[in-house]
């Protein structure tokens, strides 16, 4: 079983709220390996549910991303996008959770990136 | 003065200008502006200066619809009525409210907010509040000290409920009605009918009788009922002596449109990323050296328009409960009576997720602590919604009988999808500016698609709607002055002539109608309309 079977507070906390959400450099620095790990769990969830793309590419795509680097994804940069997605009603709801559609991505991405090796 | 019924003679008849029914807020504020005027008042309240088991069971009766309170329960009687176990929340009810609501059936008033706003401001002192711009949020947060939440105006506004003391109007305001001349108020004085002339078109007088005490009669020019939107309908529909449907009921309306304000409790858990100061502003009550506040997050009426939606009101409660913490509860009951839970899956998984909140459980049981072990800034808003007019939403006379042998009045409480899409919608937005604010996210059961009512829905005990006010006698029973259609010396004042009744408390409005009342009465007593 995943430790993520399902979206959990203390993931959440970490990967959204601490990491995305935190008001810190906007430049991209290198996230924090237990961090990635939640947002992993938390995109494991949010790909199960079907919400969002389902493959790296198209994640890619829709969140406007080239970083072949995972770690350097999670940053401030994305605060306003993911605001923006709460302004618009851009949500999904995963588990009883709304996010934004920006950050269930992000966490999608980098679960799909793990599920193929490349993170 | 003050007076026991019970040391009347049998078969006494009383006169008098003006017969108040009821010694609750309604009917207290109305008796006490009518103090020094050249009318003689009799006030007939059921109840004594305490709580009496045998008085109060006439206030029972069956709950026969959407769940709800003891009827015994839900309102007390005694002087003062239910003020002597209401919680003190007052604000007025907005402009739109008193609209003719597009996608609101049955909504609006007969008359607007500026024709209550000055009343508004002479009821403020009654419920012991403050007085300077009570209303007025950035004011009342400067004196706080503490920013409010830049919610976006076009979709939450930030209110300053004010908080009441709360005052107890029997007790606060016994002392003024012994010393009142016109006025002389009976306890234990329960009336039973009202007799009208033969063409049901005016009140001739009120029959009363106390418990193991005498019966009397009170012969007035005018009546004012103030019993409370249940006792008010029960007496009209009782008072069937010359028209068999009751008094003011000849379109069938007295008892119809029941409604009350009704919360989800908590709507959501929502994680702040830190204990936010700004949070602290809505999660307290502030109090002052008179009144206080409590601020409230409120639906915008540019929503409300846009939406066609009910209005919604959050409290922002610093609950340090989380979803694991319900999910453990939820586990246990459901094994405590042999049954699963709802969403098994997600209780689990909550569980093995969300561990400090269960460590936080445990510990709280293990210790008696309150304070939790693990410090976390989770809040638990509540919702509290606009129940919209609905003719199927009734009380309306049963079969039971109570200690005088009169039927007993049953409630058959009754939502429409409109009030499940205000929570659902009310709910959804909060989540989304909690985001866009970036205060932190949320998680919630309601905005599933599979939500139903939850096992408790919590009753503010707001009787509004079942004797509507409205110009026209084929939708209202009373008409702008409160006077009952058709009748020429019928009034009343309480929360069910509410047609539309908003997200506000409704106590300080009852207030204010009462206030309003008093001045038409001086105003027709002095031009000898009475
Ligand atoms: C637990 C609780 C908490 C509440 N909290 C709030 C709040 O925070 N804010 C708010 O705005 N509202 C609140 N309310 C509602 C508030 O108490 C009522 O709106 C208010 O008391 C209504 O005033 P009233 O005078 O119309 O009726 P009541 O206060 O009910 O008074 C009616 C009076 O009529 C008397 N009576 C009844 N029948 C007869 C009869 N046949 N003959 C003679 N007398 C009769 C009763 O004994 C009673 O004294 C609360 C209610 C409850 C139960």
């Amino acid at each position: 079983m995943d430790r993520f079977a399902d979206m959990g507070r203390r993931a959440f906390l970490k990967a959204a709220v601490g990491s995305v959400m935190g008001a810190g450099a906007a430049q991209a620095v290198p996230v924090a390996p237990a961090i990635l790990e939640d947002a992993i769990d938390i995109g494991r969830a949010v790909l199960r549910t079907g919400v969002v793309e389902s493959d790296a590419a198209a994640l890619r795509a829709a969140l406007g991303v080239i970083d072949r680097d995972i770690a350097t994804l999670f940053t401030p940069r994305w605060n306003a996008r993911m605001r923006r997605d709460f302004a618009t009603g851009d949500t999904v709801h995963v588990a009883g959770w709304t996010l934004s559609r920006s950050e269930a991505r992000l966490c999608a991405l980098a679960a799909s990136l793990r599920q193929q090796g490349l993170c | 003065m003050l007076l026991d019924a019970r040391q009347l003679p049998e078969n006494e008849t009383l006169d008098a200008d003006l017969c108040i029914v009821g010694g609750g807020v309604a009917g207290i504020t109305l008796a006490l502006e009518l103090i020094g005027s050249p009318l003689q008042v009799i006030l007939l309240e059921s109840g004594g200066m305490h709580y009496d088991e045998r008085t109060q069971s006439l206030a029972d009766g069956p709950v026969l619809g959407f769940q709800y309170d003891a009827l015994a329960n839900s309102r007390l009687r005694m002087l003062g009525g239910s003020s002597n176990h209401w919680a003190g929340h007052c604000i007025p009810l907005s402009p739109i409210d008193f609209e003719a609501r597009p996608g609101i059936p049955h909504s609006g008033w007969p008359i607007t907010f500026d024709d209550l706003s000055t009343y508004y401001d002479r009821a403020q002192p009654y419920f012991e509040l403050q007085t300077e711009r009570p209303y007025d949020f950035d004011f009342w947060a400067k004196r706080i000290g503490i920013n409010p939440l830049p919610f976006d105006p076009d979709i939450f506004t930030s209110i300053p409920m004010n908080e009441s003391p709360p005052t107890l109007f029997g007790h606060t305001y016994a002392d003024r009605l012994s010393r009142a001349e016109n006025v002389t108020s009976y306890l234990n004085a329960n009336v039973l009918q009202l007799e009208a002339n033969e063409t049901a078109s005016q009140v001739n007088s009120a029959q009363v009788a106390c418990i193991d005490g005498p019966r009397f009669t009170v012969r007035a020019k005018r009546f004012a009922l103030c019993m409370g939107g249940i006792e008010i309908p029960r007496l009209l529909l009782l008072s069937n002596g010359v028209a068999a449907a009751g008094l003011g009921n000849s379109h069938g309306l007295v008892g119809r449109f029941f409604g009350d304000h009704a919360a989800v409790r908590p709507s959501m858990r929502f994680l702040a990323q830190r204990k936010l100061r700004d949070l602290d502003l809505y999660s307290k009550q502030h109090f002052f050296e008179t009144g206080g506040v409590f601020p409230a997050i409120a639906l915008s009426e540019a929503t409300m328009r846009k939406e066609h939606l009910p209005g919604v009101l959050f409290h922002l409660i610093d609950s340090e409960v989380s979803p694991g913490e319900v999910s453990l509860w939820n586990l246990r009951e459901g094994m405590r009576k042999g049954e699963m839970p709802d969403y098994l899956a997600r209780q689990v998984a909550n569980l093995f997720t969300d561990l400090d909140g269960v460590t936080n459980s445990f510990y709280r049981e293990m210790s008696g602590d309150r304070e939790p072990l693990i410090d976390r800034p989770w809040y638990s808003p509540w919702l509290t919604f606009e129940c919209t007019p609905n003719p199927e939403s009734t009380v309306h006379l049963v079969e039971e009988r109570d200690l005088f042998g009169q039927l007993r009045i049953g409630l058959d409480w009754r939502l429409t999808e409109l009030e499940m899409r205000a929570v659902k919608r009310g709910t959804e937005l909060f989540i989304q500016e909690l985001g866009r604010i970036g205060i932190g996210r949320a998680w919630t059961d309601v905005l599933r698609e599979d939500y139903t009512w939850p096992d408790f829905v919590a009753r503010g005990k707001h009787h509004c709607g079942t004797t509507r006010m409205s110009d026209d006698p084929r939708t209202g029973v009373v008409d702008a002055n409160g006077r009952v259609h058709g009748m020429s010396n019928l009034y009343i004042s309480s929360s069910s002539v509410f047609p539309t009744m908003g997200y506000a408390n409704p106590t300080l409005t009852i207030g204010a109608m009462s206030i309003r009342m008093a001045d038409l009465f001086r105003t027709h007593a002095m031009s000898g309309e009475l």
